[in-house]
């Protein structure tokens, strides 16, 4: 990772530097890796039941 | 994310950590890579302070000269005190000269660490994709 990359990836995700300086490095990694793994291919989803099941505990 | 920290008695400067730190560096000094330097720097703590060289000091005195003019801004606009933190130091030799001789080597795990829980992320990447090589 350079500067240089960091920065576009920044700007690609819609981030200002204004808005960069109010956010924790860590936070912007984890944007960076959730912006990847948007088009991730999950082997299994769950079922809209499932997913009821889960919010109820 | 930001932290008082006392370089030397009676000399403290708020030290600020965000994610245009890195943006800031290579502003103030646009010879250099953040990530490159603080890679080295993160190498350089790990082998003790015995092997610390005077090019490890100058990066952990360029990231502290990043971090100190950060924290006197609530937002990366240049401000008044910034203005004259740039006049009081104009240059990292002239910032540097005004210490005790690698007074800062005290504050180093203070600032590691700074920048460690700055860095904290729990996302888990999924792709297993390696990024693009580096030119």
């Amino acid at each position: 990772m350079t500067v240089a990359l960091y920065a576009l990836r920044c700007k690609q995700m819609g981030l200002t530097f204004e808005e960069l300086d109010f956010l924790n490095i860590g936070m912007v990694w984890g944007m960076i890796t959730e912006s990847s793994n948007d088009d991730y291919k999950y082997p299994k989803k769950a079922t809209k039941k499932q997913f009821h099941e889960f919010l109820r505990g | 994310m930001q932290r008082v920290i006392e370089i030397e008695e009676g000399r403290s400067f708020n030290f600020k950590a965000s994610a245009f730190t890195p943006i800031q560096y290579n502003t103030l000094f646009p010879d250099s890579d953040f990530w490159k330097d603080l890679t080295s720097l993160q190498e350089a703590t790990m082998g003790g302070l015995e092997s610390f060289t005077t090019e490890d000091y100058t990066l952990l005195m360029r990231i502290s000269y990043t971090m100190i003019y950060q924290g006197l801004a609530p937002s990366p606009k240049q401000t008044e005190e910034q203005k004259a933190f740039l006049e009081e130091y104009p240059s990292l030799d002239y910032f540097s000269d005004t210490f005790e001789m690698f007074s800062l080597l005290g504050c180093l795990d203070e600032i590691m660490a700074l920048w460690g829980l700055s860095s904290i992320t729990e996302v888990d990447e999924k792709n297993p994709e390696s990024p693009p090589p580096e030119r």
